[in-house]
């Protein structure tokens, strides 16, 4: 009993420990203060979340925000969302053809493949950026978008790979042989069989790898050349010498609001689809 | 739907891995026949069948359905279907496009397809189910959607590869009639695989018992089980008694073996030489109490009642010897004590050449 | 081949070989090759042929300038003598950043003496010129900075020569054109013989080891001997003394800190994680299980970068632990926890600690619970159902999570970027961005990127052999 109540205690202190920074920087976006902070309280604002739509006047007259550049950073938040636009889908096409081979070709260079298919995964972040910096340059492509979308589908497409594979196995093979047998071409299988059965995890491998590819920062800043992402320009808020703004916790509100609310939408719907 | 002829000529099928899963066979399966293969697991027996649909080729050999030899041809292009074991419905398509697949790869409009199914549905007695998916349906239902599937595309022959082993008993046995009956009205050749005796011999035309890759006989079920040809076929269909010697007198279609039980008499169909290692097979309900031309001396060990039979099992020098009478309602006058005398007729006993046996249940659980 | 044939038929193989060949190679080989082959290549200026070419140039701009000088001495002259030092002076500023060996000296001597007496016999017959100073065969060559310094006269069999601004006008020209057609033909000779010399060299991975010389004072010293990570480093042969002088090799101490560091990491997330996702996989009712399971997802799913900026507010200077401090009275001055290694590795732990609960609790979960309780009927203890039961099950999670965790560890980048606003140097990825990025060399940064990378995939590989992992596990408990 004792023991129990330990683990308990133990999960709740876990948890603290893994909420307690986010609650801080939460209640940080709303204090007057910059670089942000929640023992200096200043008094309750939303400056840093107004930054994003207030109008150009206000933005000149506040010394924090002026400092700041507006369509950069929406510009950056664009190129993000391009290189997702691209990196996503080609991800989920080379995941599903190297799921696909790995579970259904029976073959020695298999275990090669493995190893080569899964090393970006294992490889540190960084070198990858820097490899695909390097491969294109030498190819004669200068660093920018391409060499990021290049550099993110290199260990993105793992992810989609793996959740594909897991599902890929639990289907029978005796059901491809029975649309087969059937006399079904092998691409009408493919299209009736195999693609409806791996949708869902099609869908949740897609929302993997957009998130992997917004929220990727090593790979990106080896890659990126003078382009920029949301992520890196995040990260570049760093190097402010007064600290950074508190706006950087106006955006990590909004993205935790936004992961709080998606995961528990998922957990509902997976309830639902439960008890029905 | 006419059924076509299968023939096997000197097919034998070896793995990448060197393993041999078919000798070389001989095999003519008549059109419109209802055919058993049976045998152990392992035995090659589904490999065959796969060879025969188009999922191995044979290393070497011919397949030929209906005289076409079928090298070369994909499991989509030949006029066969098949029927899984764990059936393989489509677990996201409803009933009745699980039945119309076949048509839907044959560029069939929707509502012929529809129409074809709602027919074969109601030739397994499945109309009402057409829109529900697999999962819904019990075992039974499950089982008559897989054979509906298959015949939608009218194949000429039908393999089936134990697709009965997953449903409880009383459901087996009413399934094995209702698989007859379609065969019957549909007059397509079937090919069924099966590990269970009772299965292939209620069902069959003709069976074909099969171990390590090797077909061991071939014959109707009355062949198969009254008259086996090796020691393996008379000891994997039904129970048997053995009793292992040495061929000491041949007398025109009888044999006389030595044994440490005895000297017996029985038939020798694959006629035997006089000192040659061989078996004598009794079926349990061939022996007699008291009464037969072949006797021994045996002590009753153990009495099981299953209904209509009773099942005894005396010992002779450390040997079981399993004895089935009908159960008349009267008391059984044997002790334990005093040794009974035990018999069996001459032609009822099988001389068979010594060879490789078929797992006792002994055997198989202790492995 | 043919089951997949038979399977997918000819158009769909041939798509999903084209794609995966493409991955492999394209987005995986080729580039890592790429790397390999930027790490041997050394840079173009480093090569002898481009400094005997750089000294025939320099040779041939002193002649045209001495020649312009020639032609026109009188109006040189008349400024010489009146305000005389001022070009000097002037040059004299920019001589440091000039390499030019030994020839800074009589230029300097020479210096002290003009203004005093401009008709001194030693006195310049010209004005400072940058390339008649470095027109010398007396010329050092890059070398690495282990090896003794080599020089070009020395090396290639060339006459001592320079041209000496005291020397007439006439000799001086001269000389710069014997140095210039002795530097032309060498450059001819060196060029063909590296143009048919084995192209590639390790020279850029020496980098890693190469010792650097520490300035400390006696105290200092001292100080840091007592320490135990430089008695480690010691050990190791990464830091030694030589002639009272303190060497340390400082590429090789950061990789090993940063994989050490990395690997500690490691250790403590799953120390941190076992329990979490025992709790959640198999000690907690599965209707509330659900629940905790949001509580581990919704971390997980929140941005990278988020985490770590969540972190500077707690360790910030005004920040929240030091606040707390002051408050308390403990300190006066705010402790710098940004510049502290320790609070790199805490962030680390915290950012990717997530990474270690889903792969234990992926493979947790598919335990039958029926086995604790039967394990438990049979009178085990608590620590024998974990040791006998528990853990050998979630073995291939552990692994992975280990696996996972210390590749994200060692690969740090975004974590000391941040927290330290890139000022230290502690992890190796910011070593190689600098390399990169910021030195002169980047094929150095190239060769620490692939170092990197094989030590990783070593300790990687010797970490599965010894946990009997194999590759596929990884699709199983992902």
């Amino acid at each position: 009993m004792t023991s129990s109540r330990l683990l308990t205690a133990y999960t709740w202190a876990f948890l603290l420990f893994m909420f307690g920074p986010l609650l801080l920087m939460i209640v940080a976006s709303f204090n007057d203060i910059s670089p942000p902070s929640v023992t200096d309280w200043r008094g309750l604002t939303g400056k840093w979340y107004a930054f994003f739509w207030m109008p150009e006047e206000a933005l000149r007259a506040d010394e924090v925000l002026r400092a700041l550049d507006r369509e950069r950073f929406v510009a950056c938040f664009g190129n993000s969302l391009t290189v997702a636009a691209w990196v996503v889908p080609i991800s989920l096409v080379l995941g599903l053809a190297g799921a696909v081979l790995l579970t259904r070709w029976r073959s020695r260079a298999n275990g090669v493949l493995w190893w080569v298919l899964l090393s970006p995964m294992l490889a540190p972040g960084i070198v990858l950026g820097l490899s695909a910096l390097v491969f294109w340059g030498r190819v004669g492509i200068n660093a920018g978008l391409f060499t990021i979308i290049m550099a993110q589908v290199t260990f993105v497409a793992g992810y989609p790979m793996l959740i594909l594979m897991a599902r890929l196995q639990r289907q029978p093979v005796e059901l491809e042989e029975a649309a087969l047998d059937l006399g079904a071409s092998p691409f009408r299988v493919f299209r009736r069989l195999t693609l409806p059965y791996l949708a869902p995890a099609l869908i949740s491998a897609g929302v993997i790898a957009f998130m992997a590819s917004m929220e990727n920062y090593n790979t990106t800043m080896f890659a990126k050349g003078g382009a920029c992402t949301f992520a890196t320009e995040i990260g570049a808020m760093a190097r402010n010498p007064n600290g950074h703004p508190p706006v950087i916790n106006a955006v990590g509100t909004a993205i935790i609001l936004v992961t709080i609310a998606a995961a528990l939408a998922h957990t509902f719907l997976l309830k639902r689809e439960e008890t029905r | 739907m006419r059924g076509k002829d299968v023939r096997l000529d000197g097919v034998s099928i070896t793995y990448p891995n060197g393993f041999t899963a078919v000798e070389p066979t001989d095999l003519t399966i008549e059109a419109g026949e209802f055919f058993s293969i049976l045998g152990p697991s392992g035995c090659g027996k589904t490999t065959i069948l796969r060879a025969v649909s188009g999922f191995v080729e044979p290393s070497a050999g011919r397949v030929l359905i209906g005289g076409e030899d079928q090298r070369g041809i994909r499991p989509n292009a030949r006029p066969t279907a098949l029927i899984f074991q764990n059936l393989a419905l489509f677990p996201l398509m409803p009933v009745w496009e699980n039945v119309a697949f076949g048509l839907e790869a044959r560029g069939i409009s929707r509502s012929e397809r529809r129409k074809r199914a709602d027919e074969l549905l109601e030739l397994v007695a499945l109309r009402e189910q057409a829109d529900k998916k697999p999962g819904a349906l019990s075992g039974g239902q499950r089982q008559r959607v897989a054979i509906a599937r298959a015949l939608a595309v009218e194949p000429a022959v039908l393999l089936l590869d134990e697709p009965l082993s997953a449903l409880d008993l009383k459901l087996r046995q009413h399934m094995r009639a209702e698989l007859r009956e379609i065969q019957r009205k549909t007059g397509v050749t079937f090919i069924y695989i099966t590990h269970d005796q009772g299965e292939a011999l209620t069902m069959s035309d003709r069976i074909a018992v099969m171990n390590n890759g090797v077909v061991e006989q071939v014959g109707t079920g009355d062949d198969v089980y009254a008259a086996p040809r090796t020691a393996f076929a008379a000891s994997f269909v039904g129970e048997t008694n053995i009793f292992e010697g040495r061929v000491s007198a041949t007398d025109g279609p009888m044999a006389r073996i030595e044994t440490p039980f005895g000297t017996f008499l029985g038939r020798n169909p694959t006629g035997l030489d006089t000192g040659a290692h061989a078996m004598l097979f009794v079926r349990p309900e061939a022996m007699k109490i008291g009464a037969g031309e072949n006797r021994f001396e045996a002590q009753l060990v153990r009495r099981d009642l299953e209904g209509a039979y009773l099942n005894l099992v005396f010992s002779t020098r450390g040997k079981d010897v399993a004895v089935h009478i009908t159960n008349d309602g009267q008391p059984l006058a044997l002790s334990g004590e005093a040794p009974t005398r035990l018999g069996f007729g001459s032609e009822q006993a099988v001389v068979l050449a010594s060879g490789p046996l078929a797992r006792t249940g002994r055997e198989m659980a202790a492995q | 081949m043919s089951g997949l044939l038979t399977r997918c038929g000819r158009a769909l193989t041939l798509f999903f070989f084209g794609a995966v060949v493409l991955w492999a190679l394209v987005l995986i080989l080729l580039p890592q090759l790429t790397m390999l082959e930027r790490a041997m290549t050394a840079p173009k200026r480093q090569l002898d042929s481009s400094i005997a070419l750089s000294l025939s140039r320099d040779a041939d701009t002193c002649i045209s300038v001495l020649r312009t000088h020639e032609a026109a001495p009188a109006a040189n002259a008349a400024p010489e003598s009146g305000g005389l030092a001022v070009p000097s002076l002037s040059t004299m500023g920019t001589q440091p950043s000039a390499q030019s060996g030994g020839l800074a000296i009589p230029s300097m001597s020479n210096m002290g003496t003009s203004p005093a007496n401009g008709t001194a016999t030693e006195a310049p017959t010209r004005p400072y010129i940058l390339q008649c100073d470095r027109t010398t065969t007396r010329k050092q060559m890059v070398r690495s900075s282990e090896e003794e310094p080599a020089w070009l006269d020395e090396l290639y069999g060339l006459p001592r020569l320079a041209v000496q601004d005291t020397d007439p006008i006439e000799t001086q020209i001269e000389t710069a054109r014997e140095i210039g057609g002795l530097a032309r033909t060498l450059y001819t000779e060196l060029k063909e013989a590296e143009a048919n010399a084995f192209p590639y060299t390790a020279e850029n991975f020496h980098w890693l080891f190469a010792a650097r010389a520490i300035p400390l004072s006696p105290e200092q010293k001292a100080i840091e001997n007592a320490r135990l990570s430089k008695k480690l480093y010691g050990l190791l042969g990464l830091r030694f003394e030589r002639d009272g002088q303190v060497y340390e090799r400082i590429g090789m101490i950061t990789l090993t800190r940063t994989i050490a560091f990395a690997a500690m990491a490691t250790a403590l997330a799953l120390v941190l994680c076992y329990p979490m996702a025992y709790k959640v996989a198999l000690a907690t009712p599965p209707q509330q299980a659900v629940w905790l399971f949001l509580g581990l997802v919704i971390p997980y799913a929140i941005v990278e970068l988020m985490r770590v900026y969540a972190w500077t507010t707690i360790i910030d200077n005004e920040g929240l632990l030091n606040g707390l401090l002051t408050w308390a009275g403990m300190i006066s001055e705010p402790i710098q926890f940004k510049r502290m290694p320790g609070t790199i590795f805490l962030v680390i732990v915290y950012t990717y600690v997530l990474f270690m609960v889903f792969p234990i609790y992926n493979v947790m979960a598919t335990l039958d619970r029926n086995q604790i309780e039967a394990a438990k009927d049979l009178g085990a203890r608590a620590w024998r159902v974990h040791a006998r039961i528990i853990i050998p099950h979630a073995k291939p999670g552990i692994a992975v999570g280990c696996i996972a965790t210390f590749m994200l560890a060692a690969g740090a980048f975004s974590v000391p970027r941040i927290i330290s606003s890139g000022l230290q140097s502690e992890w190796f990825s910011q070593t190689i961005y600098n390399k990169f990025f910021e030195s002169e060399n980047s094929n150095i940064g190239a060769a620490y990127s692939f170092t990197y990378t094989l030590v990783c995939f070593v300790v990687v590989g010797l970490f599965m052999w010894a946990m009997r992992t194999r590759l596929k596990d990884f699709a199983r408990v992902q």
